[in-house]
């Protein structure tokens, strides 16, 4: 039982794997917003283009065979600024955004140029020399940019390792100087992985569980702040935090950098060898998301909350309206289906499934807005219970059916029959002999459930006022909210999966018998 | 029993001959929906040429046209066959939306003031047929899912109990609107679809351990060691034990079509598709629908469950000894 037990529980990964597959699957053809003609005309195209990147829609879906780095980047600006062709403008913006990442690709390669290319890429860079305070009028001047670049690479390429880039952001995270953000800046957009390395140390420290590691600063947020304006400067984006921002908002914006970093990483680093094989797996839609969500927490949602702190919010309200509501129907029709059967009353039974079924047509949406204000408003807070009620009333038929076909065998067979021989009176009976007979399969019934209740649950809450996940997830679908949408499947899924294996213990414990664990024994056996 | 014995003893039962009778009738207004209430004649003889049931055979002439426009239309040679009711279920009529029943609609209007009664004998048809394929999908791919993983045990089980949970775990209202979302034109395919991949896992995990269990019973091990064959012992010794369950289910998997559309069209969650349906009528609650544009559906649908319901009972007997 215990291995059996143990299997069950392995098994989770595989499913939970599958569910986040196939609804990222789905999901990934679904239109996106960001895709939409009318949005991006909206937005122009360089922000459409963002908009789009942001949500992974210019990587491959599962694989991609031919993964995008800076230097393949560097590449195509090259070729197209050596052509000068209708995308050289763009290619020159590409070199400015790659800037100093882009340095140990590009300036070794001038020399194979032939002159004038080799002056075009040199200008092209001067807006890179003026990020890192570089800058002379040689850097400008067609004539004098390329020895510029050349004397700079000269002196500068031992500089330009990964090594002496961790150096420089620590440094500039524990003492914070001048001159200190100066070295940082004098390398560009390649210190910006280990900012980002930084940045994640430092935010780690700043979880209470995380013990102080030795040498680290006093308050990580000086040094955050530090470190994410380096970074809003070396790529120009607005999102460096003010001097007086305390520490939630220094983290929130921590978290919005790693955000961007998730994405743009590929702009600044270089993948050789093993990172490139890596790359082909990583570097697509499906393993960006997954990345998200390990790193961010089910990553944020498209307002800006991290999806797994408002499934937390708003799961426990939604399961148990559901949970109690399956109760509530199971209960019910356990009860009513024995005590109908051991009684036979043929007319009552008869009306009872009547009722059941007309509960089941009428949808809950009709029902509750029937119910809703006409008892709701009257008495506040009773919203719950009601819905519960609501929810349950519509879920009494099928348990209620499967109870009915099994309790006719049992009352019939021979067992029921010995007890009555011998004396035993119908309540008797009915706990001792029929429920049991039930009480399994409706346990088995109902742990599957949940998820075609998911729908009336949510009906119910939006009636009901209920904060659950309901419009949560309507917001998502209309918003095309993939990380929202796969955290439900994926939260539906591990609590199905989970209520599954309870039940299998439950069913074992009442009846080892047909526990599914002794039925393969036994097969085999046999 | 010889299967010519049990077709015997189904037939002749009281509940199940009900079931069938209500079933019948209902069928029969979903059928003629077009003869009793469509904004289209049954027939046309115009201008030399005859169209039987232009509403659906949908000849271009008639496509644009309301019922008074073709009757116009019409010239002096030609003639009409009108049905009882000159209003469709697409059309709204000239008078204001939400209006009473009145003699020429008997149920009175909905929200854009589409004739309730054309609605519910045009949606009669779509939900039935709706329910009637979700359902008969999901007892081919679950019966044979989980009779082979019951059967066949194994990795064959493992597998397909893992792929039969990754598509049972979904939430059934959010794969609808994704694969609403992902359809060009809005249709009822993937509500179908959905749908039957969820029952069908249901049936599957209720049908793998109905096999199991029943396989692991005396008589079915009796049974292979007298060298039947397996399919006769699926035939001859299963049935009997896998019918009475499977049957609820699927009356349970026609009615959760309606009622999962239902709850779509309240949530406002994907596209609704222009067919007048049971679910779609339902879910005008959320346009402050009262009671008499709610009820009808509810009622046919209610009738429906319960017709299929005696004719599953009927089948549960039948194989009771």
């Amino acid at each position: 039982m215990l291995r059996h037990a143990l299997r069950r529980l392995l098994w989770i990964v595989p499913i939970l794997i599958g569910v986040t597959l196939t609804s990222f699957a789905l999901l990934s053809y679904v239109p996106d917003p960001a895709e939409d003609p009318a949005v991006t005309a909206t937005l122009g195209a360089e922000h459409a283009l963002e908009l789009q990147r942001s949500r992974f829609l210019d990587l491959p879906r599962f694989f991609n065979e031919r993964p995008l780095d800076v230097v393949a980047r560097v590449d195509e600006a090259l070729a197209h600024l050596a052509a000068d062709d209708g995308s050289a403008e763009g290619a020159r913006a590409m070199l400015v955004r790659l800037g100093g990442a882009a340095l140990p690709y590009l300036l070794p390669r001038l020399d194979g140029l032939d002159p004038e290319a080799r002056s075009r890429v040199a200008v092209a860079l001067s807006p890179v020399a003026e990020r890192m305070g570089i800058a002379s009028e040689d850097t400008v001047d067609p004539l004098r940019a390329v020895a510029f670049w050349n004397r700079f690479w000269a002196d500068r390429a031992i500089d330009f390792r990964a090594a002496n880039a961790k150096r420089a952001a620590r440094r500039l995270s524990v003492h914070g100087t001048q001159a200190r953000e100066a070295d940082l800046l004098e390398l560009d957009t390649f210190a910006l992985e280990q900012i980002m390395a930084s940045l994640d140390e430092l935010s780690a420290e700043t979880t209470p569980l995380a013990s102080k590691a030795p040498g680290a600063t006093d308050d990580p947020t000086d040094a955050m702040r530090r470190l994410v304006a380096a970074a809003a400067h070396v790529t120009g984006r607005d999102d460096g935090v003010t001097e007086k921002a305390d520490m939630p908002d220094v983290l929130a914006s921590v978290q919005m950098w790693r955000e961007w970093w998730l994405v743009h990483q590929p702009d600044y680093t270089a993948y050789n060898g093993a990172s490139r094989f890596l790359a082909m797996l990583t570097d697509t839609q499906y393993a960006k998301w997954a990345q998200k969500v390990v790193l961010l927490g089910f990553a944020t949602s498209s307002e800006g909350t991290p999806v797994l702190e408002k499934l937390y919010d708003r799961a426990p309200a939604t399961l148990i309206l559901m949970a109690s509501s399956i109760a509530l129907a199971y209960a019910l029709a356990l009860a009513l289906g024995v005590g109908m059967a051991i009684r036979e009353e043929r007319r009552a039974d008869a009306w009872l499934l009547a009722a059941s079924l007309a509960l089941f047509a009428t949808p809950t949406a009709c029902f509750a807005t029937w119910v809703g204000p006409r008892y709701l408003a009257p008495h506040g807070g009773t919203g719950a219970l009601l819905g519960v009620l609501v929810l349950g009333a519509s879920m009494v038929a099928s348990p209620l059916a499967h109870a009915r076909a099994l309790l006719r065998d049992i009352i019939r067979s021979d067992y029921v029959r010995t007890a009555y021989a011998l004396g035993m009176g119908p309540s008797s009976i009915a706990l001792r002999q029929c429920l049991r007979g039930v009480l399994l399969p409706l346990i088995a019934l109902a742990s599957a459930e949940m998820p075609t209740a998911l729908g009336g649950t949510f009906v119910v809450e939006k009636i009901f006022g209920i904060a659950g996940l309901g419009d949560e997830t309507v917001r998502a679908v209309q918003t095309h909210d993939v990380a929202w949408l796969v955290g439900l499947a994926f939260l539906t899924a591990l609590f199905v999966t989970l209520t599954s294996i309870v039940t299998d213990f439950a069913v074992a414990a009442l009846d080892p018998r047909l526990s599914l664990a002794a039925l393969r024994h036994r097969r085999v056996n046999a | 029993m010889n299967g010519r014995e049990l077709l015997q003893k189904l037939l002749r039962n009281r509940r199940g001959q009900l079931g069938a009778a209500v079933l019948a009738v209902i069928s029969f207004f979903a059928i003629f929906a077009d003869w009793i209430a469509a904004d289209v004649p049954v027939y046309v003889h115009a201008q030399g040429t005859s169209y039987v049931l232009p509403a659906v055979t949908r000849p271009e002439r008639f496509r644009h046209m309301r019922a008074d426009q073709i009757a116009t239309s019409l010239g002096p040679n030609d003639f009409a066959v009108w049905p009882v009711l000159r209003t469709g279920p697409e059309v709204s009529a000239d008078g204001p939306p939400m209006a009473g029943a009145s003699v020429g609609h008997w149920l009175g209007t909905d929200a854009f003031g589409r004739d309730v009664f054309a609605r519910l004998l045009h949606g009669t048809r779509a939900s039935l047929a709706l329910g009637a394929i979700a359902a008969l999908l999901a007892l081919v791919v679950g019966l044979f899912l989980g009779g082979v993983a019951g059967a066949l045990g194994g990795l064959w089980d493992g597998l397909i109990e893992r792929f039969v949970e990754v598509v049972g775990v979904f939430p059934a209202v959010v794969a609808v609107a994704l694969v609403r979302a992902l359809e060009r034109r809005p249709s009822l395919l993937s509500l179908v679809l959905v749908i039957a991949a969820v029952n069908a896992a249901n049936i599957a995990r209720l049908a793998r351990v109905l096999v199991m269990r029943s396989l692991a019973e005396e008589w079915a091990v009796a049974a292979q060691a007298s060298g039947a064959s397996p399919l006769r012992v699926a035939f001859r010794h299963l049935t009997p034990h896998l019918a009475p369950a499977l049957s609820i289910a699927c009356v349970l998997a026609v009615g959760s079509v309606i009622l999962t559309e239902t709850s779509l069209s309240f949530l406002d969650l994907g596209m609704p598709s222009h067919i007048a349906t049971w679910g779609e009528m339902l879910g005008e609650v959320r346009w402050g629908a009262g009671a008499r544009i709610v009820a009808p559906p509810i009622f046919a649908l209610g009738l429906t469950m319960g017709a299929l319901y005696l004719i599953a009972d009927a089948i549960r007997k039948t194989f009771e000894v």
